[in-house]
């Protein structure tokens, strides 16, 4: 039972794309058999220019007819959206350099920029008799092309790819895979060298060359619908245009009756073609030709033939490649690791030997520290006395000559801290001492705590004057060398 | 049970999280833990040691110093330095031609992890300004451990210049460590 719609959907579908319609290619399945979908024919006002439109129009369709977005796992490119190029390539043995070999060749093959192109390739298989004993082997292992073989090199312009991929997510499809169809067919069938291959998608055949199992040539033709009698006109002008004459069979995918007008057009041998697992793909009528091409298509995915993506790594030395950075990932690691331990084995025989230090001076220490307390404690008594004579001297010196202010009291703390008591003849002399105190620069914090006219009149300062009478003060300073240090 | 591609993936991206949380949580962070404390242990020893070594290049100067200290009086007993505060004090007095009115000792008592003891002297004197001048300045030359910490004057009378001041004088002793210990235990209630 499924209790996630869609999430175990396995892809059983393909599409293949024509300018003016979509057709929907279904593999058979072991508990049914692939189930025929009509074409899709663009809606009017929807084309390719307008891919998402088109996607959500295909997306109804798809849903009209049952089938899941998500069982449609490929796109087979036609020949219209290809360019086929066959070349020879550099001997090699080393598959790693297929890519980069196909790359510069195709720079030279094609007209347009290569970064306006996605390309695919097939690299043909060499004859043990052609090619170098050593490099067969290599060859037979798909690990390389041993003898210069040949390759054909399939060209998709970017944009139309953007395209297709834009009507793909519009309509909720993840096909993960865009191959050939000619070649993803030949790749899925064994045939013989030197053979033709035509497939049939409605209306729209496709003629293929195949040589030593790749693709060399390709071309496509309408078939008129309904008009069998211009099917073999069609198929003869087709066969002029063939690069070699020496083609003696053909295997087509296609309705038996077109199968046998092309036989004689192209005056080739009809033979059944056979699938790479030994089963006979013969179609008795056109729905049972695309399942049989849908089948070939899900097949070429493992192949890796596919505009989307590098081809996987799949050889043993590409395995090989991954075991060996994955050995210098575990290695850096892993001395990333012995850096750290270097460092903590270093960091405790630090602190061990600090301690080691600290034990071998901890008796001298120990009492060195006490001496050093004790002397700090005593300071105070020996070595940062309160300097109360110089406050003294610099106080006295700040009071007017004439006897105006007569202390009561006074009074010095060791913080320098002086209090004063007193009377004075009248306010401004008291305001003239304060005046001194605070210009001399010995003192801060100067403060009036009060001055209070004297009741009574004559008091203990002689004589009078002075304008307002006699008062009482009190006032407060600091002596600044007097603070304790 | 056979899985998709895409269960397969998620699958294995659950395992790899849930096995970098535990390797985190069992293994990196006790393994960071316990490295960055010997890195701070290491740094902290350093320090000390440093600072020890420091103290051991001044100790020439530290023992000089304590040596200067003993030479010049600090008593070890509180009595001791009691007797030769009101010695001294009466002999300034007596030299600086103050008249002393009265000479009262205190002790303060030891306080928690004291090393010193401070032991007061509370002293009226009268005299003239010359005088208390006088006795100041020997208070503050004194070559044992002797400190001024208050002087109060008040005038007798206006028309005359002899003057009442009060000194509040301190020196220090040593506490010895028994004593330390014992005050130690009084305060936290320990048996002594």
């Amino acid at each position: 039972m499924n209790w996630m719609p869609g999430f175990n959907t396995r892809p059983t579908a393909a599409i293949i794309p024509s300018p003016r319609w979509l057709t929907v290619l279904c593999r058979a399945t072991p508990r049914q058999s692939a189930p025929a979908l009509p074409r899709f024919d663009f809606p009017a006002g929807v084309s390719w220019q307008t891919p998402v439109e088109l996607g959500r129009a295909f997306a109804a369709f798809l849903g009209e007819h049952g089938v899941e977005a998500r069982a449609i796992g490929a796109v087979a490119l036609p020949a219209d959206w290809l360019a086929l190029r066959a070349t020879m390539l550099p001997p090699t043995d080393d598959s790693r350099l297929l890519p980069g070999l196909i790359e510069f060749a195709a720079d030279d093959l094609f007209a347009e920029r290569l970064d306006e192109l996605a390309l695919t390739f097939q690299v043909a298989e060499v004859s043990k008799a052609e090619a170098p004993a050593a490099g067969a082997s290599a060859q037979e292992s798909g690990t390389g092309v041993p003898g210069g073989a040949g390759a054909s090199i399939f060209a998709c312009h970017r944009s139309r790819l953007d395209e297709l991929q834009a009507m793909l997510t519009a309509a909720g499809i993840n096909a993960r895979f865009i191959v050939p169809l000619a070649a993803a067919v030949a790749q899925g069938l064994k045939l013989p060298s030197e053979s033709l291959l035509l497939l049939q998608c409605g209306d729209i055949a496709e003629l293929a060359v195949i040589e030593a199992g790749r693709v060399t040539w390709l071309s496509s033709l309408d078939l008129p619908a309904g008009q069998p009698e211009k099917w073999a006109t069609a198929l003869a002008r087709l066969a002029m245009s063939l690069p070699t004459n020496g083609h003696r069979r053909l295997l087509a995918l296609t309705d038996p009756a077109v199968a046998r007008v092309a036989a004689q057009a192209l005056h080739v041998e009809l033979v059944a073609p056979v699938a790479q697992d030994g089963q006979a793909a013969s179609a008795r009528d056109s729905d049972e030709a695309l399942a049989t091409i849908a089948a070939q298509v899900f097949r070429a995915r493992a192949a890796g033939l596919n505009f989307l993506t590098r081809r996987g790594p799949r050889s043993t030395r590409d395995w090989r490649l991954i075991v060996k950075r994955s050995a210098l990932a575990a290695l850096l690691v892993l001395a990333l690791l012995g850096w750290f331990a270097y460092d903590w084995v270093n960091v405790r025989h630090q602190a061990a030997a600090s301690q080691a230090q600290l034990d071998e001076m901890a008796h001298d220490a120990a009492m060195l520290t006490q001496i050093k307390a004790f002397t700090d404690a005593t300071d105070p008594w020996s070595a940062a006395r309160p300097d109360h004579l110089q406050a003294l001297m610099a106080l006295t010196s700040q009071f007017p000559e004439d006897g105006v202010i007569w202390l009561s009291s006074c009074e010095m703390e060791e913080g320098g801290r002086i209090t004063l008591l007193g009377k004075a003849r009248s306010r401004t002399a008291v305001l003239t001492l304060l005046a001194n105190l605070e210009s001399s620069g010995q003192f801060d914090h100067i403060a009036p705590s009060y001055v209070r006219q004297q009741s009574g009149g004559g008091g203990g300062a002689s004589g009078g004057g002075g304008g307002d009478g006699q008062v009482t003060f009190a006032a407060t300073c600091r002596h600044r060398q007097g603070v304790t240090p | 049970m056979s899985m998709s591609k895409r269960e397969r993936l998620i699958l294995l991206a659950v395992l790899v999280i849930a096995g970098l949380f535990l390797a985190d949580r069992w293994l990196l962070s006790p393994l960071w833990e316990s490295y960055q404390g010997d890195v701070n242990r290491a740094g902290r020893l350093q320090g000390e040691v440093f600072q020890t070594q420091t103290l051991l290049r001044h100790r020439r100067e530290i023992e000089t110093t304590w040596r200067q200290r003993q030479e010049a009086g600090v008593a070890s007993e509180v009595s001791l330095a009691e007797s030769q505060l009101l010695n001294r004090l009466e002999q300034w007095a007596g030299e600086a031609r103050l008249s002393v009115s009265s000479m009262k000792p205190e002790r303060e008592p030891v306080k928690k992890g004291a090393i010193v003891q401070r032991v007061r002297c509370r002293m009226i004197v009268g005299g003239n300004m010359e005088s208390v001048a006088r006795f100041c300045h020997r208070l503050e030359t004194a070559d044992f451990p002797v400190r001024l910490e208050l002087m109060q004057f008040s005038s007798v009378d206006s028309r005359k210049d002899g003057l009442t001041v009060q000194f509040v004088v301190s020196t220090v002793c040593l506490v010895p460590p028994a004593t330390t210990v014992a005050a130690r235990s009084n305060k936290q209630g320990l048996p002594g």
